[in-house]
């Protein structure tokens, strides 16, 4: 029951790009098509779900037993440049296709916002191991499900005439806005009245 | 102890001391690991892919016909062609050739673009004194537009706030736009290029809503001020500098390439004849010596009576 709680918070009700609204950057700025948008979401899916694994790891065998928790940002970023990094050699040396799909994103990934706060949000959630990698894995799903879906309206987008200075960047945040208010749908309080 | 307010305990000391330990540590784990990694799966950074992209200008323009100059750098380490880079000019292809060991030319003469309006505009910019001192004489105003600075916003509002909409609106949103700041608004909010700074790249002909800016030769020795292809009649009714379509120059320069298309004089910068007499002839004086179009930026004129266009 908890695994499925977690998977409705992090990819409906706590949707990291629409309501705390992290990883803006890539989300407004890979959207543009349909199959970079895809491509992102997958590897947020797969940096997210070993990401918040590796931090809650280290969380409780490092800086828990040393006392240290105050550098969880610090040390998580590490973690995190260090993993990407791994994961990108290791894509590049067991494929060149996985490469070419997933490679171009990964190096984006490094320092995004929305790696870091999943893995922090998990930690502070007090969350057993394979309930953080549940929850960076369903973050992932939230992120990957918002850029096809934006993507999917930006393509569209790009057919009608839209007012010039709306055009680009200005268009994608208005859609977004839109977008995080239908989400808003998506509270506890309407999920714990659909569930019983 | 006058710095008691930041002595640490030993204790304290010490926490910082396990935690500063804690990171090198990992830190030092994990470049291990990673350089251990590298060894594995023999991982190598493209060096070449870095040269190419130090040798473009990063104005991710577009000229070239890929989004970013990321993945034009990309595209020559492919094996696509290294001259396609125009904004980039002879510093990128020289640095280009060093790294291919080719020679790399940047085909076609250099084009710079440049505004096709001299009409001055006092944009009623506040406080701003010089605005006041040049009120806006030439073009007739259709309305008083207190909007958003911006050519695009003023253009959808009835086509800008001047009877002309074929001139330059003046907001400077090419200014904007221009990767190498080669555009500038004058005092007088006139809008010029500088066509020694201007790479050609076509990101301010994209954006300006009038489609005043034209492509000129680089070599070009004059330039047309006006954009209007209304009749005499109706641009001598809202405009004192506009051409007017009297064909004058045709006749004073028959060698010059001036040709005169609904209305409006074009210039055929292919023909070599002396278009001086053209130019002197012009009644409106809107045919302008090209070497006079001074940079702004570095305010130059501020008077009328010095601008450029009145030497001409």
């Amino acid at each position: 029951m908890t695994y499925i709680g977690i998977i409705i918070t992090y990819t409906l009700v706590q949707n990291l790009v629409l309501v705390d609204l992290l990883g803006l950057y890539s989300y407004v700025n890979v959207t543009r098509r349909l199959d970079s948008a895809a491509g992102l979401g997958l590897a947020m899916v797969i940096v997210m779900s070993l990401a918040a694994l590796l931090t809650w790891v280290i969380y409780h065998l490092v800086l828990l037993p040393l006392g240290i928790t105050f550098l969880q940002i610090l040390t998580f970023l590490l973690i995190i440049v260090g993993l990407v990094q791994i994961l990108e050699m290791i894509t590049k040396w067991s494929s060149g296709a996985l490469h070419s799909s997933l490679g171009s994103y990964l190096p984006m990934l490094t320092v995004n916002c929305a790696v870091l706060g999943i893995a922090l949000i998990a930690v502070n959630a007090n969350y057993s191991a394979f309930e953080s990698l549940f929850a960076g894995f369903s973050a992932g799903i939230g992120f990957l499900l918002v850029t096809v879906v934006m993507a999917s309206i930006r393509e569209r987008l790009d057919l009608e005439w839209i007012p010039k200075p709306f055009r680009g960047i200005p268009i994608a945040f208005v859609s977004a806005g839109l977008m995080a208010m239908a989400f808003l749908g998506f509270d506890t309080a309407f999920l714990r009245n659909l569930l019983g | 102890m006058t710095g008691a307010a930041v002595m640490l305990t030993t204790g304290e000391f010490l926490h910082v001391l396990v935690g500063g330990v804690a990171i090198g540590v990992l830190g030092g784990l994990l470049g291990m690991l990673l350089s251990a990694l590298a060894r594995i799966t023999g991982y190598r950074v493209d060096v070449r892919l870095a040269t190419y992209r130090a040798a473009l200008p990063g104005y991710d323009c577009g000229t070239c016909g890929y989004a970013t100059c990321n993945e034009y750098a990309r595209a020559i380490r492919d094996r696509d062609t290294p001259s396609k880079c125009v904004p980039g000019g002879r510093q990128t292809a020289r640095l280009l050739s060093e790294a291919l060991g080719i020679e790399v030319k940047v085909s076609g003469a250099r084009r710079v673009a440049q505004v096709h309006c001299r009409a001055p505009v006092s944009r009623s910019s506040g406080s701003d004194p010089e605005s006041v001192a040049h009120p806006r004489t030439a073009v007739r105003e259709k309305f008083r537009y207190s909007g958003h600075d911006d050519c695009n916003s003023a253009a959808r509002l009835y086509g800008g706030d001047r009877e002309c909409v074929y001139g330059c609106l003046g907001h400077g949103s090419c200014a904007r736009v221009c990767p190498v700041n080669a555009i500038g608004n004058g005092p007088d909010g006139r809008v010029w290029v500088d066509r020694n700074l201007c790479v050609s790249c076509g990101l301010c002909l994209d954006v300006c809503p009038t489609g005043v800016l034209k492509w000129v030769p680089a070599s070009a020795d004059v330039i047309i001020g006006c954009n209007s292809p209304d009749s005499e009649a109706q641009v001598a009714e809202y405009c004192s500098l506009g051409c007017t379509g009297c064909r004058l120059c045709e006749r004073k320069s028959p060698a010059g390439g001036y040709h005169v298309e609904h209305n409006l004089c074009n210039v055929d910068y292919t023909q070599k004849g002396d278009r001086r007499d053209g130019m002197e002839a012009c009644p409106t004086r809107c045919i302008l010596p090209a070497g006079s179009i001074v940079p702004i930026g570095r305010k130059v004129s501020t008077s009328r009576e010095e601008s450029p266009v009145q030497s001409g």
